[in-house]
């Protein structure tokens, strides 16, 4: 039985932890601080091709994001995360996460969530890098092709622009386009290199639209879907139930010591209803009209009401499995003697069910005018005698259960 | 749709709690061999997927008699006795004087059914004539349920008796009453007041998909259980191996605790399935296999020294490919290939010595004592089989039993065997890749057809 204190304790296996997953984020980032190095470090005149540029600033970013999202919706989920997952370099705790996720039926979504986190990783070196170059040292960003002139590449670059139109410094301008243009050949002339490192802002919105934005609204949808997933999951559902539902304890009950002789002298109260004849050998006195009365549901009223005026002491006859009722509380509270519960059948007396007894001694503890008779013969089985006492010609007795 | 309600009355201790308890599917419900354990209504919703309905556990008659005396003496003609049980509730006195029949008959009045309870097993005793006349005067639909608590003896002679006083009587054990016995006594209430039969219709067939979906829990609970437990290692990084031998003891005896607890936390899920709350569980102690101590080197990080190449190659191959990049490909790739030879070549040939290296006092390397996971193949069956032994149990056990549910050893064989050839071999391929710690894709639908509907 797992003790209550225990049962948070082993909620832990069912953890799945949103946190963040490091090395898969280190990945990230060192996949965009080499690639923005190897491309804005440029050539030996620090000019970057603005088209290598959007390769890593944004047909990557947006390529792979198409792939994780498509393959989140049709598939098994591909990103980064889940590559860097298959390395055999996960250390035994992360291994027993992955295990969960596995089985938490989330491995998809988490590897999607820990993606997006990677991928953001990825603009937070790229970006470093361009700052760092750009504050460090002169970016020259051009454009060199041979099919292509600025009239065709412009639009593209509008459409590229098209989420940040509130941005104009960041937005490509045609004249720009024209000025940046290179060629190998080129002699590189003192007047236009100033307008070389003016494409930065648009690379700059590039990133943060197409990576940062994008990959943040990922993460939040993939952080929430994951968070549903995991409060709806059996396990979590069951952890939460087993703590709502404790285990009812059980009040210890006091009960009445047995009686085992009566005194002489009693009347007898056939309160069950019982053929008398069945527990004559028991009675130390035999029931006739003298010392016979009736009283209870099979009573008539004049049976009850001459029950009810008798002040001696007297033997009160119950069916042993029928409860105390309170009727016969109602009676009881008047009277004194002994509550005698008897098990039979149509011909004979069996010794009384163990709970049975218990009942009756139990309702009978704390009526201090009233004691439980039961002859030793009728005892249930599966009870032993622990104490005799004897005293004022009645042999009281401790009993319990052989079980304790 | 009409909410349908069911008082639950009869003398004390005739099993009026057990019945709420199975049929309510809830162990919640106060059951007591004390007289007197219930002394207010008590209702209990049972609410399915699209229906629902309302059992109260009332407390048990104490007083008849006098009550039936106090309502003869108010109603004189049959027209007037469901007037007098009206004005019996509602009277301050007969609160004081009989708070339980004050208690039980409230709901009739307001429109519950009846349904009244007997212990078939004890002689059909006159005196229960008093409240099965009460009964009568609410005039609302009622049932009989004889409920033989020790055995059948008396149940002719009940049966006899209560037809005069009751349309249905029905033979109903709450501790031995399987589901299908259940679900055809609720179909039975149906027929007390036809505008709930809809009602009930439907908790029935609602009933039907919780078990199914219980099942399907279970094998969910199982399938986490057997990857858990088998993939399981206890470890600890210390110096030396002197140092890894010395905490043996001390990693088995927490690899066992946890294993222990493992499992227990899946019995008690598996419980929680089936909405056993209350019951006690006994497990006999789960033999695990001996000698599952291991040491091993690692080095930085804590990696293995097959991790630690993977990384040393993985690292020079990118830093590698950063230069091909930044030359824009005229080294040929050179850089990526030359970088994780550099990679593996350094580590190989200088991994031992990081086991000795320290930086600020802190070694770079050392050895990790490790106890687990289990490489025994049966241990995944002894599992299965211990859990499916219980899910057996717990999914005939009615929701009114109170006595502790033993976990004993479990011969699995048998279960197997009557299994179709292609769900037992999927079942060992499953096993075998549990001890290899290998991912199971499904693995709660291979293990399901051991499972109890």
């Amino acid at each position: 039985m797992i003790p209550d204190k225990d049962r948070s304790d082993l909620s832990e296996n069912g953890d799945i932890s949103l946190k963040t997953a490091w090395p898969i984020v280190f990945a990230g980032g060192f996949l965009g601080l080499i690639l923005s190095w190897s491309v804005l470090s440029g050539d030996d005149s620090g000019r970057v091709n603005l088209f290598y540029l959007l390769v890593v600033y944004l047909l990557f970013p947006i390529f792979s994001l198409l792939i994780s999202c498509m393959t989140l919706v049709f598939g098994k989920g591909v990103n980064l995360a889940r590559i860097v997952s298959g390395f055999p370099v996960w250390f035994s705790h992360r291994r027993s996460l992955l295990r969960k996720i596995h089985q938490y039926k989330i491995e998809k979504y988490w590897l999607f969530f820990q993606s997006q986190l990677s991928a953001l990783a990825y603009s937070v070196a790229s970006l470093f890098v361009l700052f760092l170059l750009l504050l460090a040292t002169d970016i020259n960003f051009v454009w060199r092709s041979t099919l292509l002139s600025a009239e065709d590449i412009y639009p593209l670059l509008q459409a590229v622009a098209a989420p940040w139109t509130f941005w104009d410094k960041a937005q490509p301008s045609f004249a720009l386009l024209e000025a940046t243009r290179d060629s190998r050949l080129d002699v590189l002339s003192g007047g236009k290199a100033v307008n070389y490192g003016l494409w930065w802002q648009f690379v700059l919105a590039v990133q943060l639209f197409y990576c940062v934005i994008l990959r943040g609204v990922l993460l939040l949808f993939s952080f929430l879907w994951i968070r549903k997933k995991i409060v709806n999951d059996i396990e979590v559902k069951l952890c939460e139930a087993l703590s709502r539902n404790d285990k009812d304890t059980t009040a210890l009950l006091s009960y009445k010591e047995l009686i085992f002789k009566l005194p002489d002298g009693l009347m007898i109260n056939n309160w069950a209803g019982i053929d008398l004849t069945l527990i004559n050998e028991i009675l130390v006195s035999q029931p006739s009209s003298d010392n016979l009365i009736k009283a209870g549901p099979l009573a008539t009223e004049v049976e009850q009401r001459i029950a009810e005026r008798w002040q001696g002491k007297q033997l009160v006859v119950v069916k042993s499995w029928e409860p105390p009722m309170g009727e016969l509380m109602d009676f009881l509270e008047n009277g004194k003697g002994f509550i005698f519960p008897v098990d039979y059948s149509e011909t004979s007396v069996k010794p009384v069910k163990l709970m049975h007894l218990q009942e009756w001694r139990r309702f009978i503890n704390n009526m201090n005018s009233w004691d439980v008779f039961i002859p030793v013969e009728l005892l249930p089985d599966d009870f032993s005698i622990a104490e005799s006492v004897d005293g004022a010609g009645v042999d009281h007795l401790i009993v319990g259960d052989k079980n304790g | 749709m009409a909410r349908a309600e069911f008082a639950v009355v009869g003398h004390p201790n005739k099993g009026k709690s057990s019945i709420v308890s199975t049929l309510a599917r809830n162990d919640k419900v106060q059951i007591s061999h004390q007289s007197g354990t219930t002394t207010k209504a008590n209702r209990v919703r049972v609410e399915t997927l699209n229906a629902g309905y309302e059992l109260i556990d009332t407390p048990g008659f104490q007083r008849p008699g006098k009550v039936l005396a106090w309502l003869k003496q108010r109603a004189k003609s049959a027209d007037r006795r469901a007037d007098a049980i009206a004005q019996f509730i509602d009277d301050p006195d007969c609160k004081s004087k009989f708070p339980d029949e004050v208690e039980l008959l409230t709901p009739l009045v307001r429109g519950a059914a009846i349904l009244y309870v007997v212990d078939g097993s004890r002689p059909y005793g006159q005196e229960y004539e008093a409240e099965m006349e009460i009964l009568l005067w609410t005039g609302q639909p009622s049932m009989a349920l004889i409920n033989p608590i020790e055995n059948n003896d008396h149940i002719q002679s009940w049966s006899n008796a209560l037809a005069q006083y009751f349309k249905t009587v029905r033979l109903f054990n709450p501790m031995t009453a399987d589901f299908d016995k259940q679900v055809e006594l609720l179909q039975a209430f149906a027929h007390l007041k036809p505008e709930w039969s809809e009602t009930i219709n439907l908790v029935t067939s609602d009933l039907n998909q919780v078990r199914n979906s219980q099942q399907q829990n279970s094998a969910i609970i199982l399938a986490r259980l057997l990857e858990d437990m088998c993939s399981y290692r206890c470890t600890q990084k210390v110096l030396s191996k002197d140092q890894a031998n010395n905490i043996q003891p001390l990693l088995i005896k927490n690899y066992n605790q946890w294993m222990l607890r493992r499992e227990e936390k899946s019995m008690q899920e598996l419980m929680a399935i089936y909405a056993h709350y209350q019951t006690e569980l006994q497990i006999a102690d789960l033999m695990l296999p001996p000698d599952l101590f291991d040491c091993e080197q690692w080095y930085m990080w804590g990696l293995n020294k097959q991790q630690l190449l993977t990384v040393a190659a993985v690292t020079g191959a990118v830093s590698g490919a950063a230069i091909d990049l930044a030359v824009a490909g005229h080294s040929f790739m050179l850089g990526a290939i030359g970088g994780g030879i550099i990679g593996v070549g350094s580590t190989l040939l200088g991994a031992n010595k990081l086991v000795d290296t320290k930086i600020k006092g802190l070694p770079l390397g050392g050895y990790e004592a490790c106890y687990g996971p289990v490489n025994n193949k049966n241990f995944p069956y002894v599992l299965i089989g211990r859990f499916i032994y219980l899910q057996h149990q717990i999914c005939h056990r009615n929701h009114a039993a109170r006595e502790a549910l033993k976990l004993d050893k479990v011969d699995l064989q048998q279960q197997i065997t009557s299994l179709e050839k292609s769900v037992q071999k999927d079942l060992h391929i499953a096993c075998d890749k549990l001890i290899q710690q290998k991912t199971i894709e499904n693995l709660e639908l291979i293990i399901k057809p051991l499972l109890l509907f």
